[in-house]
């Protein structure tokens, strides 16, 4: 059965949430691991959930990013385990380079939202998508004050979800979530890293 | 054999650039704006960060601390701007 870990650094809050969807829900084998306990090469996905890491200071996700455990997430994502960010894992992943993006800025306008929005769904071809319909508006819960996705071309981005209807904290071409993707030499089909970036 | 190190504060400061700042932008229509001082054009925001160092003189400081700024990742270049305020004896 595969087995997906859970990264837990200081100031997550989003994990039980994934853990619980994981196993009560989905039904897989996931494991909640400290993140100085993480090493690579055991987990056949990772998941990055969200929070206020390292309590959000200097900027989001900024010094988890930098932390040990993501040179071994990024070993593993090199290997072709996907990884998955959600909210400030997204903002994690963004700031390690595993995710294209030039920043996640403070919102546009400046105020911390937390709600329920709509998002489009641009991309099924990924292993984080394909159970959706290409284009199908999803309703997914929002909560961060550093949301507005910036990069300076959006040409360069896979897009794997659209906010709907709004535009809520100011992301370039109202993009909610991106994966990232890099051929693996073994399979035929590419393996993507994604995030998103809404929860 | 001489006393090359000594203890320098160098202030800097991270903002943004070339993107919109609605914390300024919102400082200065919500709060200098509308308390009448009108000469004010804009009002830039950013985050303060001063670093003690070990240094033989001023510009070595600085320069390290620039050093440690961008290798460190301490501001994203892409979309931040490094400012170094000044430097003082520590």
């Amino acid at each position: 059965m595969p087995k997906v870990a859970v990264i837990r650094f200081p100031g997550t809050n989003g994990d039980l949430d994934v853990i619980h969807v994981l196993k009560n829900v989905v039904h897989i084998d996931a494991e909640l691991v400290w993140h100085e306990d993480f090493r690579h090469g055991i987990y056949d996905a990772i998941i990055v959930p969200g929070g206020f890491s390292y309590g959000d200071w200097l900027r989001a996700g900024a010094i988890a990013a930098r932390s040990r455990v993501m040179r071994e997430v990024i070993m593993d994502a090199e290997g072709g385990v996907p990884v998955l960010g959600i909210c400030n894992g997204f903002q994690i992943l963004v700031e390690a380079g595993l995710l294209p993006g030039g920043a996640l800025l403070p919102n546009d306008p400046p105020r911390f939202i937390a709600k329920w929005v709509w998002v489009k769904v641009n991309d099924i071809k990924t292993p984080f998508t394909k159970l959706y319909s290409l284009d199908e508006v999803v309703s997914m819960p929002i909560a961060h004050g550093e949301g507005r996705y910036f990069i300076d071309s959006v040409d360069e981005v896979r897009v794997a979800f659209t906010y709907y209807g709004e535009n809520p904290n100011g992301s370039a071409a109202l993009i909610a979530g991106v994966v990232n993707y890099e051929a693996t030499s073994s399979v035929s089909c590419r393996t993507q890293r994604g995030r998103r970036k809404p929860y | 054999m001489g006393n090359v190190s000594n203890k320098y504060l160098v202030h800097t400061a991270i903002v943004l650039k070339g993107v919109r700042d609605p914390e300024g932008e919102t400082i200065l229509k919500d709060l200098v704006s509308i308390s009448g001082f009108s000469n004010v054009n804009k009002v830039i925001s950013g985050k303060y960060l001063g670093f003690i160092v070990n240094a033989k003189d001023d510009a070595e400081a600085i320069n390290y601390v620039r050093e440690v700024c961008e290798r460190a990742r301490i501001f994203n270049p892409t979309v931040h701007r490094l400012l170094i305020l000044g430097v003082e004896n520590a």
